[in-house]
């Protein structure tokens, strides 16, 4: 339970939680994770297309920023700092998966079939086609990973998290220009790969 | 952003609404505390799994390596006719031991060392 003041910024509270932790207090890194923990694995899912990666990395990433804590000093915020993080280590583990024989499409994951917003979402995003949601989900995921890591790491953060540019360009430590132009080539990708949609 | 972009971009936001479970994330922090209490943060799970495969990889790289020797010393064992009797397979004679009386030593040569 947190004592912070009611109209503190999430920023401000997480430098309070950050400072617990690193004098040894494991409640304020747990409400950490319960903070980070959903957009963490979100982005971490949206990159691999896998649930049980997604699982492993998540739990990776805040097992190495449990370890890395005490060299954390602020001069970001801890949500840049811990999306670094998992972006990085997304990025490596997704090197690794691509040298792995048996890892292919068919492990992609798919569990929104009978989602109603996404049922909803669907027909407003395309109404003229009546597709098929477990067709289009899989057309999605198989989009997405037909795009180069670098890319589906800035269409997953700006696309699906909704995160500005200049955060992207911070994580990812390159250049907003950068994050535009790499959203300008993934998006002209995407289209390829989801004609049947959109027209 | 033309129109073709923007049907992509709200195509991909669908995604958002991929999410796990009822009560995932409570699961999720129960796992990483257990993980923390055992003092496994250290030990990455999907580094693991990922170089889990590759150390079957080495395994039996190292394998094949070790059958290769193997083949190259049984290819070179020497078991032709003109081959050299090999004093390893000779069998071993026990006989029983006898004082030398005379026992002979090798010759002295000096040996001398150049200098350089």
């Amino acid at each position: 339970m947190s004592s912070e003041p009611a109209n503190e910024s999430p920023a401000d509270a997480d430098d309070v939680l950050v400072a617990r932790a690193q004098n040894g207090d494991t409640s304020a890194f747990d409400q950490l994770v319960v903070n980070y923990s959903p957009r963490l694995y979100g982005m971490i899912y949206h990159m691999t297309s896998n649930k049980e990666d997604a699982n492993d990395l998540t739990q990776d990433v805040f097992a190495k920023a449990y370890q890395s804590l005490s060299r954390f000093r602020g001069r970001s915020s801890f949500y840049t700092w811990i999306y670094a993080i998992g972006t990085n280590m997304t990025l490596n583990f997704l090197k690794k998966r691509k040298r792995r024989a048996a890892w292919s499409l068919d492990n992609l994951d798919s569990g929104i079939q009978n989602d109603e917003a996404m049922v909803d979402l669907a027909h407003a995003a395309n109404p003229r086609h009546q597709s098929d949601l477990n067709e289009l989900q899989k057309k999605l995921n198989e989009a997405m990973q037909s795009l180069s890591n670098d890319h589906r790491a800035v269409v997953t953060m700006f696309d699906i998290q909704g995160i500005p540019h200049a955060e992207i360009s911070k994580i990812l430590k390159v250049s907003e220009g950068t994050v535009r132009s790499r959203l300008f080539y993934a998006h002209r990708q995407l289209q390829g790969h989801l004609e049947e949609f959109i027209k | 952003m033309n129109e073709p972009e923007t049907q992509v971009q709200k195509l991909i936001r669908l995604k958002r609404f991929e999410e796990p479970r009822d009560g995932y994330f409570e699961d999720f922090l129960e796992e990483f505390r257990s993980r923390r209490d055992e003092g496994e943060t250290s030990k990455g799970f999907l580094n693991s799994r990922v170089s889990g495969g590759r150390d079957n990889g080495k395994w039996f790289v190292g394998a094949g390596v070790a059958y290769a020797a193997l083949l190259v010393v049984v290819l070179m064992w020497p078991n032709g006719p003109e081959a050299k009797p090999d004093a390893s397979r000779q069998p071993i004679i026990f006989e029983p031991k006898q004082p030398v009386r005379n026992p002979v030593t090798p010759p002295k040569v000096p040996i001398s060392i150049p200098s350089p």
